[in-house]
């Protein structure tokens, strides 16, 4: 499945669109991480244990969205977008959404 | 025995809370996937342009919004996974719910204009009633669906 | 573009867990990690408690003794209460603890509590229960067990803990920390049963030591069972031997180590006075 920021695939035509496909996803840190980041804040500098929990996150939402655009016989997807948003303290959504169409 | 008069009110408020909530969910998304049914010829999409600009006769921006609540067992079982982290699988029907409808109204919205097609459309998820008195409240959210509605020439 | 509506089937976007299931799973996944958590604690403060200085619990006990101190003098009937004490005093393994008595004025409440740091709580309605010295010296005894065996502190140090990471985990003003503290208090602050059992076993024999036989231990007792009934279903939590339990179990004791059985001395009249604390 292709994924694009743009609207187009450079170098295909598209062919026709189904809308918009969209994948989202809502996690929440553990209680040791929090741990971990509380006592970095101290010293500063990158809280790696998050930085990997939202990749993850986000490459789960962005795997869900790729689903339902196969789903619809997409092979491509245009002007993928992100949000975050946080929910709850601790706990934030990951949405990503994109127009699902089919190059040749 | 205090604790024990505690607990059972706690189990009672807990049981009932599910099931209304279940049911109120459930009625939702019926209503939901009805409405998308017939809307299904208004399409949306996130591109800012078409081929063709010389289709568009008309153009105005619509949007929709939604407010949406949690109930007291989705709470609970957040604050519970809260600890072990992971997936809150229990607010993923709520924020899926309150995107759908967003997009819904949106599209009535559009609809009333007589559009054919939204154009670049956005999302804006933000929590409010996040009250500060007490530090793990989770009020509720507002999802934001707006967009370019766009007339094409037949 | 060419636009093809098509129906989005089924929704990627939720999981097909069933939220109940999902419940029980988070919930008893919690607390049986608490609970291996708990049980861990109490061994590792079974072995520090022994180790644990005299300093430190009596800083634990300043909090109770500021309500309660108010007046330095003791009244006819702490006196007397303190006399009984001190004379029991060399017949206890030796102890650094200062042991002090102090009535409280209500009369509807028949009931004496050890305290940390060596301060024993006699409620007044305590002494219409009672007819002699002897009844009283087996409750006092029952208190000076609790010390003698640091129970406070098995107790109050694995509540504590426990509050102090549900604090950090949940937040101190977060409904599960309230309920979590209420039920360590009730639970943990009070004796174990197997505690109050051994307080009583060591009341016997401070009584046989003192007077030369048990005459009137279980007096009070009997006299009390008749007054406070739980039903049954509340019986499990409670943490107190259940009175006619621990009648039994006294009585059994009493035959087993052949503790004798003399002539009783009758209760100090101030105690009836009626006028007994500050």
């Amino acid at each position: 499945m292709i994924t694009t920021n743009i609207d187009s695939v450079p170098g295909k035509r598209i062919a026709e669109h189904f809308g918009i496909v969209q994948g989202s996803t809502v996690r929440a840190r553990h209680v040791g991480a929090d741990f971990v980041a509380g006592l970095k804040n101290v010293v500063g500098g990158e809280l790696k244990g998050y930085t990997l929990l939202l990749e993850r996150a986000r490459k789960e939402a962005l795997e869900r969205m790729i689903a339902q655009a196969q789903q619809l016989g997409a092979n491509a997807i245009i002007n993928v977008r992100f949000a975050t948003a946080a929910i709850t303290q601790g706990a934030a959504e990951l949405m990503t959404y994109g127009t699902a169409v089919r190059v040749e | 025995m205090q604790q024990l008069i505690d607990l059972l009110y706690f189990v009672v408020f807990v049981a009932v809370t599910y099931s209304v909530g279940t049911i109120v969910e459930r009625s939702h998304y019926r209503k939901i996937e009805a409405e998308e049914k017939d809307y299904l010829n208004l399409p949306a999409v996130s591109s800012k342009e078409i081929e063709n600009k010389d289709q568009i006769i008309a153009a105005e921006m619509v949007s929709g919004s939604v407010v949406i609540s949690l109930d007291y067992f989705k709470r609970i079982l957040a604050g519970l996974r809260k600890i072990l982290g992971g997936r809150i699988k229990s607010y993923e029907t709520l924020l899926d719910r309150g995107r759908r409808e967003a997009i819904l109204r949106m599209k009535k919205q559009a609809r009333q204009i007589g559009a054919d097609l939204i154009l670049n459309m956005r999302f804006e998820t933000s929590a409010i009633g996040q009250v500060t008195q007490r530090k793990n409240s989770i009020g509720c959210f507002e999802v934001l669906a707006y967009g370019t509605a766009v007339k094409l020439r037949k | 573009m060419k636009f093809t509506p098509k129906e989005i089937q089924g929704n990627v976007n939720i999981s097909t867990t069933h939220p109940l299931k999902e419940f029980f799973i988070l919930l008893f996944g919690i607390l049986g990690a608490l609970l291996v958590i708990y049980l861990i604690l109490g061994l590792v403060l079974d072995i520090l408690v022994d180790r644990m200085p005299l300093g430190l619990e009596n800083k634990l006990g300043i909090l109770f003794k500021q309500r309660f101190e108010s007046s330095k003098s003791l009244t006819p009937a702490e006196k007397e209460m303190q006399r009984i004490i001190d004379d029991f005093l060399p017949y206890m393994p030796a102890t650094k603890y200062q042991f002090r008595v102090y009535i409280i004025n209500q009369d509807k409440v028949s009931n004496a509590v050890a305290v940390p740091g060596g301060l024993i709580l006699v409620y007044s309605g305590l002494f219409k229960d009672i007819q002699t010295e002897n009844e009283l010296a087996m409750i006092l005894a029952h208190e000076l067990g609790h010390f003698a065996h640091r129970d406070h502190l098995r107790g109050l140090g694995r509540g504590l803990v426990l509050a102090a990471i549900s604090i950090v985990t949940f937040g101190a003003d977060s409904a599960i920390t309230q309920f979590l503290m209420d039920i360590l208090i009730t639970t943990d602050l009070r004796f174990s049963r197997k505690q109050e059992a051994a307080a009583d076993k060591f009341a016997l024999e401070l009584l046989n030591k003192k007077y030369g036989h048990v005459a009137g231990a279980t007096d009070y007792f009997e006299h009390i069972k008749d007054k406070k009934t739980l039903p049954r279903f509340f019986k499990f939590f409670s943490t107190h031997p259940l009175y006619p339990e621990r009648i039994t179990m006294l009585n059994e004791e009493i035959k087993n180590k052949c503790y004798q059985i003399k002539e009783k001395i009758p209760l100090n009249p101030i105690f009836k006075t009626g006028d007994v604390s500050h």
